[in-house]
């Protein structure tokens, strides 16, 4: 938009010939200057750059549609009014159909808790025809940690869906509509991240899953260099809402936890090379007075960039998703464990987990963590 | 006076300057004719200048100059409606709700319930007058893509319940969410381009749709928060903006609402919560409501106003959108669930 | 400075004129910043030495802007009432009176410190107390009819219970009646606004007087049209035309003017008047205005006086029917 060309309006060609000599060639150029600016550059009557501007404006301004007209659209377009439903029943009733399109979904939770796992079943669930409740079209996984299981993923599809993976070439095809990415690097990432378009159109993509943002960032991009780190997630959030709206998909992104406050900063539980390290288990740790909260890694930036945020967390050896960030459910918690087919929900109960904006997840795990601070 | 204060382009000011009319005193006494032989410059634009010339005039009411009111014409003036909020409590320390031809703005940190807030306001200003509210339409402009239909007709769903229950004559012709959408005109704007663009463009979006009272812009300052390199030509554009609001929201009698963000400020004490863009923005607002969580619990807070006290209020956010605080819970608290179930275990 | 040919001297012909402006001579300031090409010397005809010390005879008789101090303190005794005062005892405490006519005040402070509410109590108290006019230029849609009805019910009810009942509604009515709300978005419609006002109050002043004059001229807020146009020599060449037609009012029309002007974050995080250097010189009376959200007083102190040392401090409470001292 910032590269519109004022030759490609329909200005007056005096008008026209004025800004072209003084070097305004885009859109840019012209209202980033405020009118005075323009007075004095083109040496033009105040009404001439005023009726310029909103000439230029006019085709500038994103377009302007009501609320119903857009949802009818969507609509008669796409399926379930534009949902991805997941099977969990609370979750699909709670986000009005599913995981949305058009906007981030942020799986946060600590390591072995089932974030991948989840990731695998929205994976065969985007390739189900749509009468089986899927979106029919590609899947593209960005595995930044290497944790995909294709034996697992067609494991989840045989069991969930019996009836219609009969053989195993049906399967076969299900394995080539999930296109596998390993980057190792963040500029790697952000290099497959700006060539996604074409491959969506391509591969009918109906489904970007990218497990995990945090691991490669936080491993390259130490506390000592927040602020290009802050830039880089950023940039990538950018390029994921921007991708998300446009080709109205739902994209899906896990996130680590990290530990919040404690004395001296902020701990990361999770460890990068050359940093000190230490094992402690929880109890160890509350005895030296670490407090330990656990929240979402990467930052506010971050969370402001997600729209729905579910976090899987345990508490007293139960396992609950909570709808944590939603614009259009409470803050609620339903139990859930992990199966062949995938992800499923237990029982029909729904929790209230507000916490009053803090934010915080639950966690007791049998098995010590290790701090690096 | 100087001829300097007159809007003239810049060759044309110079050849009046060259030929000795530099004041408007000058001016008042020459001929359209006279002038454009005396400056070299053409009749049409001899007559320009002479139309910008203050000259001697006199006003109704009295005072020195045209285009005056009075203070009591502007009281008596004043009975212009007021958007409600949801919250009976925050609509009271807004004097009754959010009011026309004012900027006001709602600040606070990411997921206390700004973007809630104004889809409410987005759906409440559609209120028909004849129940208690303002009926016009609404625009929202969205720059982070927050906006998300599903909540928008949700909170329509509810307003259009309590709307069958607290008002007996809305069942006779009542309203759908249909009429409630239909007239709530969005716009997504991607960058700091697209939202200079959009504030220009409201006049003319105005014009065509006239029943619109109120502007939404959720966020105003994300766009502007990143990649400007030039803080000068940042803090030139955010005042131009802001005049060019207040303008819109005078001439076409509308409220409009800006969300800002909040960013964390070094002081003596440590670090404070402070609106994001700084001094500069911070005086543009007729009034500021800072929104932010404690104990638990969501808190609005009237920090500015020009004829209202401050004041806080305490209100939540449910299904059905933005309500008073004192709305129970009807769900078990997840913590006593765990008691529960270590009981049932134990 | 006028030009040579609007001055109705009968030596300065049409062919003097011409001749003059052959060296480009047109106007006062043209002859005035010309040295050696009108040197009364044999090259000159007779004609037009004549006319070259008319001239110079009119224009010392004239003495453009050049009054002596003294002569102006005379004409401001001769009118009586020096100051107008606020309606804030402890402004008013502050400041040895109040609001001086034939000066240019200006309130300086961060964001909802006070500045609008001293605008409207001065407001209150002028068009109610001193029985005048009252121009109020509203560029941040900050003016409230209400509140200054709250105020003036203060003002009022602050007399005789007696009197208070019988024409209390009246006189608030009258006074409201007083004060002239303008809405000012941008520069140019300020500065034609001004001019305007200069010009009326000019041509009123040989017709002679209103039965209420206008005395008190607040712009609230002053930078809201400059910041826009800054960083330009355009710019930059308004916002000092703005200054100087503010001086004018305040000196040849004989009004007390208030102006608020924003604060910008400045060197170490300490916010600063917005406007910048050249601005300093503009306003007489600089005060400075700091809000304690915990004790919820405004607290005032002098940045720049004429007779008065910096640093003096005052503080006041925001109530609903005015602004009182802070105790």
């Amino acid at each position: 938009m910032a590269s519109t060309e004022l030759s490609s309006l329909e200005l007056k060609d005096s008008i026209a010939h004025v800004f072209r000599a003084r070097n305004i060639l885009t859109a840019k150029d012209a209202l980033f200057k405020t009118e005075l600016e323009l007075v004095e550059l083109l040496d033009m009557p105040f009404e001439e750059v005023q009726s310029a501007l909103a000439i230029i404006s006019a085709k500038v301004c994103p377009p302007c549609h009501s609320v119903f007209d857009i949802l009818s659209e969507r609509a008669k377009k796409e399926a379930a009014f534009g949902h991805l439903p997941t099977g969990l029943g609370a979750l699909d009733e709670y986000l009005w159909g599913g995981i949305p399109f058009g906007v981030l979904t942020e799986i946060v939770g600590h390591a072995g808790i089932g974030k991948t796992q989840f990731c695998l079943m929205m994976s065969v669930l985007a390739t189900m025809p749509e009468d089986l409740g899927g979106l029919d079209g590609s899947v593209i996984y960005f595995d930044t940690e290497k944790k995909f299981r294709s034996g697992r993923l067609l494991q989840i599809a045989k069991y969930r869906f019996p009836e219609h993976f009969l053989s195993n070439r049906i399967l076969e095809q299900l394995a080539t509509r999930v296109l596998l990415v390993q980057p190792s690097t963040v500029a790697e990432l952000m290099l497959r991240l700006q060539g996604l378009e074409e491959s969506i159109r391509q591969h009918g993509v109906r489904l970007l899953v990218i497990d995990s943002v945090a691991a490669l960032v936080q491993s390259e991009y130490g506390y000592d260099r927040i602020i290009q780190r802050q830039e880089i997630l950023g940039k990538q959030a950018s390029i994921l809402k921007h991708l998300a709206e446009v080709h109205r998909m739902p994209i899906i992104v896990t996130n680590q936890v990290r530990f919040q406050g404690g004395p001296g900063g902020q701990a990361t539980a999770f460890s990068s090379a050359g940093r000190k390290e230490i094992t402690l288990t929880a109890e160890e740790a509350s005895q030296e007075g670490l407090d330990l909260q656990l929240t979402a890694a990467l930052g506010t930036k971050w969370a402001h960039a997600v729209n729905i945020r579910l976090v899987l967390e345990s508490l007293s050896g139960n396992r609950y998703i909570k709808i944590a960030k939603s614009p259009m459910s409470a803050t609620i918690a339903f139990h859930y464990e992990i199966t062949a087919a995938g992800i499923e929900q237990i029982g029909d109960e729904t929790f209230d987990a507000s916490d009053g904006g803090r934010n915080m997840i639950q966690w007791l795990v049998p098995y010590p963590l290790r701090f690096v601070i | 006076m100087d001829v300097v204060t007159l809007a003239l382009p810049p060759s044309l000011r110079s050849k009046l300057l060259a030929t000795g009319f530099c004041t408007t005193t000058a001016l008042v006494s020459v001929a359209p004719f006279q002038l454009a032989r005396e400056a070299s410059i053409t009749l049409e634009e001899a007559l320009a200048v002479l139309s910008l010339v203050p000259r001697t005039c006199s006003d109704h009411t009295g005072g020195p100059v045209a285009g005056s009111t009075t203070a009591w014409d502007l009281l008596m003036k004043n009975e212009r409606g007021r958007i409600e909020t949801g919250s009976v409590e925050v609509d009271k320390i807004l004097g009754g709700g959010i009011l026309s031809k004012e900027l006001t703005e709602i600040c606070g940190v990411p997921g206390v319930g700004k973007t809630q807030l104004s889809m409410q306001l987005a759906v409440n200003v559609q209120i028909p007058v004849k129940f208690g509210g303002v009926g016009g339409h609404a625009i929202y402009i969205d720059t982070e893509g927050s906006f998300m239909m599903e909540r928008v007709l949700q909170i329509t769903e509810a307003v259009i319940d309590s709307l069958r229950i607290k008002s007996p004559g809305f069942s006779a012709a009542p309203l759908t969410a249909e009429d409630f959408l239909s007239h709530m005109y969005l716009l997504r704007v991607h960058d700091p381009l697209e939202q200079l663009a959009a504030v220009n463009n409201l006049p003319t979006l105005l014009d065509q749709h006239k029943e619109v009272k109120l502007i939404v812009f959720d966020s105003i300052t994300f766009n502007f928060r990143q990649d400007f390199e030039n803080m000068r030509e940042r803090t030139r554009l955010l005042a131009s903006m802001a005049q060019k609001l207040m303008a819109v929201a005078e001439i076409y009698d509308v409220a409009i609402v800006l969300v800002n963000q909040v960013t964390h400020k070094v002081t003596s004490e440590g670090f404070r919560t402070v609106p994001a863009l700084g001094e500069s923005w911070s005086h543009v607002c007729t009034n500021r409501l800072m929104v932010y969580w404690m104990d638990g619990q969501r808190y609005a807070h009237l920090a500015k106003s020009p004829s209202l006290p401050v004041g806080t209020a305490p209100y939540v956010i449910t299904e059905e959108g933005v309500r008073d605080a004192h709305e129970s819970h009807k769900r078990i608290k997840l913590d006593d669930a765990q008691v529960r179930s270590s009981r049932s275990l134990g | 400075m006028p030009r040579l040919d609007t001055l109705g001297l009968p030596s300065l012909t049409p062919s003097v004129l011409a001749s003059f402006a052959a060296h480009g001579i047109l106007s006062v300031e043209d002859f005035l910043v010309s040295e050696n090409t009108l040197k009364l010397d044999e090259t000159r005809s007779e004609a037009q030495r004549q006319a070259i010390l008319d001239l110079v005879d009119y224009l010392e008789q004239q003495s453009w802007g050049f009054r002596t101090t003294w002569r102006m303190r005379q004409e401001l005794k001769a009118r009586g009432q020096q100051y107008l005062p606020t309606g804030c005892e402890s402004l008013d405490k502050l400041l040895e009176g109040g609001l001086r006519e034939g000066t240019v005040t200006e309130l300086v402070g961060g964001s909802s410190s006070g500045k609008t509410q001293v605008c409207m109590q001065v407001a209150a108290n002028v068009s109610c107390g001193c029985r005048a006019m009252v121009g109020y230029v509203d560029t941040c849609h900050s003016f409230s009819a209400t509140r200054l009805s709250h105020m003036l019910g203060g003002l009022v009810g602050g007399r005789d219970a007696s009197q208070r009942r019988a024409g209390a509604a009246d006189e608030i009515g009258e006074a409201m009646k007083s004060v002239l709300h303008y809405s000012i978005f941008d520069i140019f419609a300020m500065l034609s606004l001004l001019n305007q006002i200069h010009i009326n109050l000019c041509a009123q002043v040989q017709v002679g007087e209103q039965p209420k004059t206008l005395r008190l001229l607040i712009v609230d807020c002053a930078s809201s049209v400059i910041a826009p146009i800054l960083g330009g020599t355009q710019g930059h060449a308004l916002m000092v035309s703005m200054g100087i037609i503010l001086k004018k009012l305040a000196l040849e029309n004989h009004l007390a003017v208030l102006i608020t002007n924003h604060t910008v974050g400045g060197e170490g995080g300490q916010p600063k008047p917005a406007l910048g250097e050249t601005w300093k010189a503009i306003p007489n009376v600089r005060l400075h205005f700091v809000r304690d959200w915990d004790s919820n007083l405004c607290h005032v102190s002098v940045m720049k006086h004429a007779t008065m040392s910096c640093n003096r401090q005052t503080a006041f409470r925001i109530t609903r029917t005015g602004l009182k001292p802070a105790f």
